[in-house]
């Protein structure tokens, strides 16, 4: 036996080697000074490394409140694991259909089982999956809830490029369900209705802009092949199941299956397709698919599809709103009454302002603090009131939906309604005021018409890759769009922050309970944190065109004194700086034509440099 | 399916209690010196929990728990992209004194220099390095962190050690014994 290397030292000290490896090793030392030194020297930089890091724990006593309160809201979660229909006790549970549920699920432990028993091939599991899949569908007089992640991510480095949550509601033994995806700030983006003679209504897919002054117009689509919904436009559509996975790809045959104690992994790859690799997790309970990948192409170009699910609940069809299979009211419905005030019982002044956060913060998870008109105010006769004007039908039902939880809280009243029925409410409200009006900009970038369109042609033709004219224009308007894009969340996070930091003075901080007070700051950081972000991914995308010779670090600001209200302020005011440049420069415009744009100056740089700091700060403070 | 454990319940609730009681506060410690943001592990232990108790219910408890919420939790804060990637910027002690720090006591100013070091040098590991370091300091074995990190478990020690060695040698070229704080 030689001496020890430094690698073999550290496995020693943690205890990873194999007893009898360890033993030789212990003999080794206590004769040999110069192994000694080496398992000593790894020793003190160990626990000088624990101690710095150490240092990080600071400030972290929180852990143990915050336990505290999360313990009580996974308890809620373990007596309702499933929102919709809850309370039901062990006896109703026992009823015939539970049985024969039951039943099911041994027929298909046992398929499992015997699966396991032959190790059979992945062909082979795949087609029953899709059998289980279909016996299950075709189960008539149940309503399958199912909450799936659709991420993508793109390129060598698997940058996330969007995700989406999609929740889908089927009533099995029929045709009828309905798809409806959400962005990452809860907002309906897609959606897709199919009727009982397989018919699909599909709108607002992908890119497709929905303006601002438009209600989306639902289309007949037909039902595509799995194939032709991998574009990024469509994959919200991908079902996520063993009969899909088996159409992706060309030959089931050469598919692998795997297993662990929970799962079976089907895996699949191809040399010759586009699409080079695909993967599917079933349960091994009852042979579900609960996950699966999908990369396209390879390199720089290539994409990756996951689709995960989050969660699944089967509901009897009159726990159900009929609503939730119809196409969104804001497609071709008036006005639902809104939810009735509820006489209310005088609260506390802690109590009324710790429902106030609590409306808030629902409000925030439904993304209604960035851009919507959302009013929430204490009144003088003891009420929170909830005041929100949205610009469509389906947004002020998705409100509503967020909103019921705390709908039938007493001293709590909720009042949303759409922009239309508001304006011809109130004659002051113009429609013409653009400012209390989200406006989804979508940027159009021809050939010559931004002020800066000639700086970045030049800048991407220089830059090697493809320098046709319809690559370089495309990449123009690539950045243009994106620009744009996180130059307008800052914007909105930014009036989301300040209208937050200023909701409670000093003085009626202090009255806060302790929960409260901490879900309201999370509320401002959790927005501070979202500009940084924002923010920093605008000054990537700027920095190499404009700004090359700057750095892309950010210098980190100390610790601040100054009140969050100041620090919001100061934000927004700083991001309607930067967001008047980025508009100026990279929106087509038919009057611009100046030489320079204030987009190119080193105050924007400086400016949003200082932006994202303050934010960053905020955000840890 | 669902109804069958349903009536298990009673003893996943208390096994699931007993995981969360276990294992909450050094997951939270993980999260929080990962992701460098308190509020972001807030949220993120929280959801761990979710994710383990749907999981305990749809496909039963993970056969090595601990590695399984360690493997979650390095997965959310990745994908949270919380992380900022912020260039060692240079921190002049003077400037940091006057600037933020109302006492001018120089241990109280060198403890928080030294913080701010340790946090910048550590966000600069590259993965799964900087993942690697800090589940060797919350105890995990060989084998749990080879789950969490899809690696060899032969390679755990190796890449343990170029942790330490390279966090060292950045520690010290930007503040340590002979830079800043020398």
């Amino acid at each position: 036996m030689g001496c020890l290397d430094r690698e073999t030292a550290t496995a020693y000290l943690r205890g990873d080697l194999e007893p009898h490896e360890a033993e030789q090793w212990a003999a080794h030392l206590a004769i040999c000074d110069a192994c000694r030194h080496v398992v000593e020297e790894i020793s003190a930089l160990i626990d000088a490394v624990r101690q710095d890091l150490m240092r990080l724990d600071v400030g972290c006593d929180s852990t143990w409140q915050h336990r505290q309160r999360t313990w009580p809201s996974l308890e809620r979660m373990i007596d309702r694991p499933h929102r919709e229909p809850s309370g039901k006790s062990i006896g109703e549970w026992l009823n015939a259909k539970t049985i024969s549920l039951a039943l099911a699920s041994v027929l298909f432990l046992a398929a499992v089982l015997w699966v396991r028993g032959a190790s059979v091939s992945a062909a082979e599991i795949l087609q029953r999956a899709s059998t289980a899949e279909r016996t299950a569908d075709a189960k008539p007089g149940d309503v399958l809830f199912r909450v799936v992640t659709v991420e993508e991510r793109r390129g060598t480095a698997r940058t996330l490029v969007s995700r989406r949550r999609v929740e889908t509601w089927r009533k099995t033994g029929t045709s009828v369900a309905a798809r409806r995806a959400y962005n990452e700030v809860g907002r309906l983006v897609a959606a897709e209705w199919i009727d009982n003679r397989g018919g699909h209504t599909v709108y607002a897919s992908g890119h497709v802009p929905a303006s601002d002054h438009e209600q989306p117009v639902p289309a007949r689509a037909l039902p595509l092949p799995a194939r032709a919904l991998l574009g990024a436009d469509e994959s919200w559509r991908l079902e996520l199941s063993a009969a899909t996975f088996s159409s992706l790809i060309d030959e089931p045959a050469s598919a692998r299956a795997s297993e662990t104690p929970s799962t079976i992994r089907v895996t699949y790859e191809s040399t010759t397709d586009d699409l080079v690799a695909a993967a599917l997790t079933l349960s091994k309970s009852d042979l579900r698919a609960i996950e699966q990948t999908v990369q396209l192409g390879r390199g720089p170009e290539s994409r990756e599809l996951r689709i995960a699910e989050d969660r699944v609940s089967h509901m009897e069809p009159d726990a159900v709103a009929a609503t939730v299979f119809k196409v969104d009211a804001s497609l071709e419905s008036p006005e639902l009454p809104s939810s009735p005030a509820i006489a209310p019982k005088r609260l506390s002044d802690s109590a009324l302002m710790g429902l106030e956060v609590e409306a808030l913060h629902v409000l925030d998870g439904a993304g209604a603090l960035l851009g919507e008109q959302v009013n929430v105010t204490r009144t003088p006769a003891g009420l929170v009131q909830v005041d929100a004007t949205v610009d469509s039908s389906a947004r002020k039902e998705e409100l509503e939906r967020a909103l019921a939880p705390l709908s039938r809280t007493s001293g709590l009243h909720i009042r949303v309604e759409t922009f239309e029925a508001a304006a011809s409410r109130d004659p002051s409200r113009d429609r013409s005021q653009p400012e209390q009006l989200p406006v989804v900009r979508e940027v159009e970038v021809q050939k010559d018409d931004i002020p800066v369109g000639r700086l970045l042609r030049d800048y991407f033709s220089a830059s090697g890759g493809d320098s046709s004219e319809e690559a370089i224009a495309e990449r123009v308007r690539a950045l243009a769009n994106r620009a744009v894009e996180e130059s307008q969340l800052v914007v909105q996070h930014a009036w989301a922050m300040k209208s937050l930091a200023g909701r409670f003075r000093p003085d009626s901080q202090r009255v806060l309970d302790e929960h409260a007070r901490a879900v309201w700051q999370t509320l401002i950081r959790q927005h501070a944190a979202a500009i940084a972000n924002h923010g920093s991914r605008l000054r990537e995308l700027l920095q190499p065109a404009f700004f090359p010779e700057e750095a892309i670090g950010i210098p980190a600001l100390g610790a601040s004194a100054d009140d969050i209200g100041l620090a919001a302020e100061r934000i927004l005011a700083l991001a309607h700086t930067q967001d008047d440049a980025v508009r100026a420069a990279l929106v087509t415009s038919a009057t611009s034509s100046a030489a320079t744009t204030f987009l190119q100056t080193q105050q924007f740089w400086n400016a949003l440099t200082e932006l994202v700091a303050v934010a960053q700060r905020t955000a840890t403070q | 399916m669902l109804n069958l454990t349903r009536q298990l319940r009673p003893g996943l609730e208390s096994r699931f209690r007993e995981t969360y009681e276990a294992h909450y506060a050094a997951l939270h410690r993980y999260v929080t010196r990962l992701a460098a943001d308190a509020s972001l592990a807030d949220d993120v232990t929280q959801e761990m929990f979710v994710r383990l108790w749907k999981e305990m219910t749809a496909v039963g408890e993970p056969e090595n728990v601990r590695a399984w919420l360690y493997r979650v939790a390095t997965n959310l804060v990745i994908d949270r992209g919380h992380r900022h990637r912020r260039a060692l910027a240079v921190i002049l002690p003077s400037t940091f004194a006057r600037a933020n720090t109302p006492s001018r006591d120089p241990d109280v100013e060198r403890d928080v220099l030294r913080r701010q070091i340790v946090r910048r040098v550590l966000e600069r590991l590259p993965e799964p390095m900087r993942q690697c370091l800090l589940l060797h300091h919350e105890g995990l074995t060989g084998k749990e962190i080879a789950l969490v990190l899809g690696i060899k478990p032969s390679y755990v020690g190796t890449l343990v050690l170029r942790a330490h060695d390279r966090f060292r040698r950045e520690c010290d070229a930007f503040g340590g014994p002979h830079g800043l704080l020398g």
